[in-house]
C-alpha cells in the first residue's frame, strides 16, 4: 500500500467516522416531525392486512415504508402504540452515511475533489439535519448519488459487460428515485439538458454502444418502481396511479416562500440563538469548482495557472464538473422556480454543490507555488469544515427542534411531549376517561396522533363541532381555539402547549377531570 | 353612635390619604415591541388577560430597583447564549443579544440583592420576540440562599406540579413587551429566585430581565 493509498483510506475512515458521530446519536430524542408521524401512521397502515396502497395525492412514494416494514417487523412491533422512531430514523442515517461513501466512488471522475466533496457531505448541516429524520429525502439523495456515478461509468466504460454491469446498477439507482419522490423527475431533467450542454446531442456510434445497456437500465428502472408502487404487484393499478401522480399531487398551503430563499436559506449567513448559521464556506468553494471546470487551457497559458499556484485542469475532470455545474443551476432554477419551498428539496441539489466544493477544493492544492499557501489553505478548509460541524451538533442537539434552528422547517415543539405526560396523568387521576373520546379540532393537527396513542379513542375533527362539546378532553389548534371555547363554555380548565413552532394547542379539560387531576396532585 | 361612625369615616380617609402620600405609581421602561414570525392570536380563559400597557402599582415612596447590576447565578452553571448579567443590567430589547438562555427543563436563576430589602414588585422579561408560554414560573423569596428556609413563594402557575415545588393557582401568561409585573406586598428577603420549566415553542428557559423594586433596607 502506497502512501497515497493509506492517505486516502484515512480520508474515508474520517469523512465515515464524523458523519456517524453526527448522524447516529440520540436518533429518538427529537420530538417527531408532523411529516415522520405521518409517514408512521402509513407504515402502520401498510403492515396491516392490505399492505401498502398508494396515494397518488399525498405521501410520495412506497419505498419509505416499504423499507420501513422490515425494520417494523425485526422489532415485531403489531401495534401504533409499539412504534419508536429511533429504528425507523435509522434508515435516513443509513442513506446519509452510504451517500458520504458514494461520493468516494467519483474519484475516477473528479480525482481528489471525491474525497474532499465526502469530507463535506460528512458536516453539512444540512444534510446531517435531514438524514435524522425520517423523510423521503436522504433516500433520494443516495439513489440519485448512485444513479449518476452509474450512468457516468456505464457510459465511459469500454467493456461491454462492464456497460451492462453498471446498467444494472444505474437502473436499480433509477428505480429507486422514481420509487421515492416524484421530485425525481426534477433531476432527470436538469441531468439531461446539463448533458446536452456539455457534449451535445449523442452521436450514432455513442448510441449503437450505450442504447441497448440504456434501454436495459431504462426497462429495469420501470420494473423496479412498478414492482415498488404495486406493492410487489398486490394493486396493478398503482403503477398508472404514480404516473398520474406527477399531474395531481396536492401540495400543502403554507409553504411558499419567494425565488431566492432556498439560496437564502442554505449559504446566507444568519445570526440566529447567539450562533451563525449558514453553508456559505460550501458556496464559496462550490463558485471555485465552476471556475475550475470552466478555466481550462483555451482560456488561459500553463504559466497563468502557475502563477497562481494552482494545477492546469484535466479535460475529462473538467467537462464531468461542467456538467454539475450546468445541472447544479437547473436544479435550483426548478426548484426555486416552484413557490412551494421546504429545506428537504434541497438535498438532491446540495449534493451536486457539494461534488462542486470537492473539485473547487482539490484545485488549491494542485501544484503549489509555495508550502505555506497549502498549509494555508488546509487550515482555512479545516476551520470550515469544524465550523459546519459544530453548526450539525447544534442543530441535531441542543436546537434540534428550536425554531431559530435555520435547518428545521416547523419543528414540532418538545412541549408537546410535556403535553403527552399532562393528559396521561390526567387521564390516570380518572380512570373512566380511558372509554371517552379526546377530541382535536382543527385542521393541520399532526404530529398529534403520535403523541395522542394512549388514548385509542381520540378523534379528529377539521373545524369546530359541537359534537365535542361535553367531552372531558378537547384541543384546540390555534384558528379553532376562541371558536371551541365559546362553544365549550365555562366548564373547562384551558392551558396552552406547543404543537409545532408557532403554533400552539389550547388544551381544554373538563372541570371534574381536572378536580379529580388536581386531588391526585395532593 | 352616629359620631362613632363618622370618626371610623375620617380615621380610615385619613390613614388612607397618609397611605397613599407616602405611595407613589411605579414606573419603569417598557421596551419597544419587538416579534418574529407569524403571532398566533389565541385567548385562553384561564390565561391572564395579555398586558398591553403596564398595570398602574402604587409602591411606597423610594422603592427602586434592587436588582440592577446584581449578581445572579443560576442551576444552569454554564449557559449557553448570553450571559446572566444580562438579567440585572436594564437591557429588554427582544432581539438576539439581550437574553439568556438557560438550560432546558427546570431551571433557575437567583438575584442577591446584598441586603435583605422589603420587595413590593418583581418585573420578568422572558422573551418577547414571539409569543409563548413559559411553564411551571415560580418566584421565591427568602434571606437563605441555598432556599430551604424562610422561603416566600410570591408566584406560582405550576398549575400541575410537574416541577415538583407544589401545584400553584397563578394564571400562566403570554410572554410580551409589556413584562409580568408581579406585585409583592412587601415580603422581606436578600434573595430572589425564579424558575420556569422550558415554554411552548422549545424546552430552553430565557430571561431578558428582572426587575426587583423595593425600598432598600437602610
Amino acid at each position: 500500500m502506497t502512501a497515497n493509498h493509506r492517505v486516502g483510506w484515512a480520508v474515508v475512515l474520517v469523512a465515515l467516522g464524523v458523519a456517524a458521530a453526527l448522524r447516529l446519536p440520540r436518533l429518538d430524542e427529537r420530538p417527531l416531525h408532523a411529516d415522520e408521524a405521518v409517514n408512521t401512521m402509513i407504515l402502520y397502515r401498510s403492515m396491516g392486512a392490505d399492505g401498502y396502497r398508494f396515494n397518488p395525492t399525498h405521501y410520495h412514494g412506497p419505498i419509505q415504508p416499504i423499507l420501513a416494514r422490515v425494520i417494523a417487523r425485526a422489532e415485531g412491533w403489531s401495534e401504533y402504540i409499539e412504534y419508536r422512531i429511533g429504528p425507523l430514523r435509522a434508515i435516513p442515517v443509513a442513506a446519509g452515511m452510504l451517500s458520504v461513501l458514494l461520493l468516494f466512488a467519483f474519484r475516477p471522475v473528479l480525482g481528489r475533489g471525491a474525497c474532499f466533496a465526502a469530507l463535506g457531505a460528512a458536516v453539512s448541516p444540512l444534510l446531517v439535519y435531514y438524514s435524522r429524520m425520517w423523510i423521503h429525502e436522504t433516500l433520494l439523495g443516495f439513489s440519485a448519488l448512485s444513479a449518476l456515478i452509474a450512468l457516468w461509468r456505464g457510459a465511459e466504460s469500454r467493456s461491454r459487460g462492464r456497460r451492462y454491469a453498471w446498467a444494472i446498477i444505474a437502473g436499480m439507482a433509477v428505480g429507486l428515485m422514481l420509487a421515492t419522490k416524484a421530485t425525481a423527475c426534477i433531476t432527470f431533467a436538469a441531468w439531461t439538458l446539463a448533458f446536452v450542454l456539455v457534449w451535445g446531442v449523442p452521436a450514432k456510434n455513442d448510441i449503437r454502444r450505450l442504447g441497448v445497456p440504456a434501454l436495459a437500465a431504462g426497462a429495469l428502472a420501470l420494473a423496479l418502481a412498478a414492482a415498488l408502487y404495486t406493492d410487489f404487484l398486490r394493486y396493478p393499478a398503482a403503477a398508472m396511479e404514480a404516473v398520474r401522480s406527477l399531474f395531481i399531487y396536492e401540495k400543502g398551503a403554507g409553504h411558499e416562500y419567494p425565488f431566492f430563499h432556498h439560496i437564502w436559506l442554505i449559504f446566507a449567513p444568519k445570526f440566529r440563538a447567539g450562533y451563525v448559521w449558514g453553508e456559505t464556506a460550501l458556496g464559496l468553494l462550490a463558485l471555485v469548482g465552476v471556475a475550475r471546470a470552466w478555466i481550462g487551457a483555451k482560456q488561459a497559458p500553463a504559466q497563468a495557472f502557475q502563477a497562481i499556484g494552482v494545477g492546469e485542469p484535466d479535460e475529462e475532470q473538467q467537462r464531468f464538473a461542467r456538467f454539475l455545474a450546468w445541472a447544479t443551476l437547473f436544479h435550483w432554477l426548478a426548484y426555486s422556480l416552484i413557490a412551494y419551498k421546504t429545506p428537504w428539496l434541497m438535498i438532491v441539489p446540495l449534493l451536486h454543490v457539494i461534488l462542486l466544493t470537492g473539485y473547487g477544493a482539490a484545485w488549491l492544492f494542485e501544484k503549489p507555488a509555495r508550502r505555506w499557501v497549502n498549509i494555508f489553505i488546509a487550515v482555512v478548509l479545516i476551520a470550515m469544515w469544524v465550523n459546519m460541524a459544530l453548526q450539525c451538533y447544534r442543530a441535531c442537539f441542543r436546537y434540534a427542534a428550536d425554531g431559530r434552528n435555520p435547518y428545521a422547517y416547523s419543528p414540532t415543539s418538545t412541549d408537546v411531549e410535556e403535553l403527552e405526560k399532562l393528559l396521561i396523568a390526567v387521564a390516570d387521576a380518572n380512570p373512566e376517561l380511558r372509554d371517552e373520546p379526546v377530541a382535536v379540532v382543527g385542521r393541520e393537527f399532526w404530529p398529534l396522533p403520535w403523541y395522542l396513542r394512549t388514548f385509542p379513542r381520540a378523534g379528529y375533527w377539521p373545524e369546530m363541532d359541537h359534537g365535542v362539546k361535553g367531552l372531558p378532553i378537547v384541543l384546540a389548534l390555534p384558528w379553532e381555539s376562541e371558536r371551541v371555547e365559546a362553544m365549550l363554555g365555562d366548564g373547562y380548565f384551558s392551558v396552552w402547549r406547543g404543537l409545532r413552532h408557532e403554533v400552539p394547542v389550547t388544551v381544554f379539560i373538563r372541570h371534574d377531570a381536572w378536580q379529580g387531576f388536581q386531588r391526585s396532585l395532593e | 353612635m352616629k359620631k362613632i361612625a363618622v370618626s371610623s369615616v375620617m380615621i380610615v380617609a385619613i390613614a388612607i390619604t397618609a397611605w397613599a402620600a407616602d405611595t407613589i405609581e411605579l414606573k419603569t421602561d417598557i421596551p419597544p415591541v419587538y416579534l418574529e414570525g407569524t403571532p398566533v392570536p389565541i385567548k385562553v380563559a384561564n390565561m391572564a388577560p395579555e398586558l398591553t400597557k403596564p398595570p398602574v402599582l402604587n409602591v411606597p415612596v423610594g422603592t427602586v430597583n434592587l436588582a440592577k447590576g446584581k449578581p445572579v447565578t443560576a442551576s444552569d452553571d454554564f449557559v449557553i447564549i448570553g450571559e446572566l448579567s444580562f438579567i440585572t443590567d436594564g437591557e429588554k430589547e427582544g432581539g438576539e443579544g439581550y437574553y439568556v438562555e438557560v438550560a432546558p427543563k427546570l431551571q433557575w436563576v437567583q438575584i442577591d440583592l446584598e441586603q435583605s430589602s422589603e420587595i413590593h414588585v418583581i418585573w420578568i422579561w422572558h422573551y418577547h420576540s414571539q409569543k409563548r408560554v413559559y411553564h411551571d414560573v415560580l418566584v421565591q423569596i427568602s434571606d437563605d440562599p441555598e432556599f430551604k428556609t424562610g422561603v416566600t413563594t410570591v408566584f406560582n402557575n405550576d398549575y400541575d406540579n410537574s416541577a415538583g415545588l407544589g401545584a400553584g393557582k397563578d394564571q400562566p401568561y403570554v410572554e410580551n413587551n409589556v413584562g409580568k409585573p408581579i406585585p409583592v406586598n412587601g415580603v422581606r428577603g436578600r434573595y430572589v429566585r425564579l424558575y420556569s420549566n422550558g415554554n411552548t415553542s422549545n424546552n430552553m428557559n430565557h430571561y431578558i430581565e428582572v426587575e426587583v423594586f423595593g425600598v432598600p433596607a437602610s
